[in-house]
């Protein structure tokens, strides 16, 4: 199913013509639809993807919102493509008990990361790009996040499995609009449910997956 | 970046009152700065950094006003440590007099809701403005990292990623429903209150994912950040017992 087929889904069960539609536009089925696919992203954490950036002389501090291009929910993991490793995920807290005390201070290349507040990405020893063996400064961050709103009707939905919650939820939202309180509540457990069925199918796939990739690069 | 704007006139066109009839636009305004206040508050999502520069002779210090938690502070990027009244109490009976004890703060603690006293009491006066990163260059200066509130909506957009306005959103359906009077809707007012505390709950979780480490430490069980006991040393199994050979 792409976009445009899930559209004529959601105005055959509002009993509108998708042509020529009496109540809701066309583009207030989109973002009914946006509306789902957002939420079900969060819900769900389907949505992996990764960015390559540079990290910048003697910066530790990186904005996640600046340099992801789609919203970020977590850091999965960093890769370093100059020095060809993962970057191990540590805390402040870790790095005081555990490293020199004023590891702020410290530079060079850099091998830990880690988050402040949710949207600060730091990395330590800050990075020197200019004295270690650095042939490139590039990193590449894996990040769990929420996809691009759905815009071309020819926009294939990635899995099956997503099709009937983002339907669901596109009723609920147009239904609770509408001032049909009841049915909307009714709809919404059913989404629920469904985005439920969505959650475990990706814990089951993606979560493993991306964690038996770690476990294999590692050895 | 979405503005205030954009969440109220989504959340009336949501409540069916797009002419704020039922609800105002005042009324809304409110429900969705509390909504982002509460939100900085419960996820300590927004993190900054700021120095209180030291005074000679002067132990008390001004929050920032959008000061939230603190997350740690340094001097001269050693972590200070955060100690609680009493402990500092018993550790220097004197601490209270600002002649008393002076020398590089060591500690801090948070006095009551705006106010920051170090220990021992500065001797010197520094002034620093802006943060420099890396702190290879000494800054022989107390800078406070801490969670904060976001901007002030009437002049700035949301400093949070565009997906979670639509949680503060639900927020203020919730309020806005569960207000008594015209509009008050017991049943969608649940609704809406329970996407809001799923929403934040789901927040935290990932905001816990990130902050927390996964490394494992020796003499810790599990990848928790916690201290914990290192295990009971044991003799070995045959110490002591004629073992037959």
């Amino acid at each position: 199913m792409n976009f445009g087929d899930l559209q004529s889904e959601v105005f055959l069960r509002i009993e509108e013509s998708e042509s020529s539609p009496d109540y809701w536009a066309l583009s207030e089925v989109k973002q009914a639809l946006n509306e789902g696919w957002e939420d079900l992203a969060r819900r769900t954490k389907w949505f992996k993807s990764s960015v390559m950036f540079a990290l910048q002389d003697e910066v530790t501090y990186y904005s996640l919102l600046d340099h992801c291009p789609e919203e970020p929910i977590c850091v999965d993991a960093i890769w370093d493509l100059s020095t060809e490793r993962w970057f191990n995920h540590t805390s402040v807290k870790d790095l005081e008990v555990s490293s020199y005390y004023r590891w702020e201070a410290i530079g060079g290349s850099s091998i830990n990361y880690f988050i402040r507040g949710a949207l600060q990405l730091g990395v330590h020893p800050y990075p020197i790009l200019s004295d270690s063996a650095h042939n490139s400064d590039m990193i590449k961050v894996y990040y769990t996040g929420i996809p691009f709103p759905l815009g071309p009707d020819d926009y294939s939905i990635p899995f099956r499995e997503l099709e009937l919650p983002l339907i669901t939820y596109a009723l609920y939202d147009l239904k609770g609009q509408e001032g049909e309180d009841t049915f909307a509540l009714q709809l919404w457990a059913e989404y629920i449910e469904e985005a439920n069925k969505v959650r475990s199918w990706v814990r089951g796939h993606y979560t493993r997956g991306i964690e038996r990739r770690h476990r294999a690069l590692d050895e | 970046m979405r503005s205030m704007s954009n969440v109220t006139t989504e959340a009336a066109l949501r409540l069916g009152d797009s002419g704020n009839a039922i609800w105002t636009l005042a009324e809304l305004q409110r429900y969705v700065k509390d909504g982002y206040d509460l939100l900085c508050r419960e996820t300590l999502c927004l993190w900054s950094q700021t120095y209180l520069n030291d005074r000679a002779g002067q132990s008390d210090y001004v929050l920032p006003t959008d000061f939230v938690a603190s997350d740690r502070a340094t001097w001269n990027a050693k972590p200070m440590r955060e100690i609680s009244e009493g402990r500092l109490r018993t550790l220097d009976h004197q601490y209270q007099n600002e002649s008393a004890t002076t020398g590089k703060p060591e500690s801090y603690y948070i006095d009551g809701m705006r106010s920051l006293r170090k220990h021992p009491v500065p001797d010197t006066t520094v002034t620093t403005t802006a943060i420099t990163f890396p702190t290879t260059a000494a800054v022989l200066n107390f800078r406070l990292e801490y969670f904060r509130l976001g901007a002030d909506l009437s002049s700035y957009a949301f400093e949070i990623p565009s997906s979670w306005t639509k949680t503060i959103r639900h927020y203020a359906m919730y309020k806005a429903y569960k207000r008594h009077g015209d509009g008050f809707n017991s049943k969608l007012y649940k609704h809406y209150q329970a996407r809001w505390e799923f929403d934040l709950d789901d927040l935290r979780k990932a905001r816990g994912t990130l902050v927390s480490s996964r490394r494992v430490i020796a003499g810790r069980r599990g990848t928790g950040t916690r201290g914990r006991r290192p295990p009971t040393p044991r003799l070995p199994w045959r110490y002591g017992r004629i073992v037959r050979g």
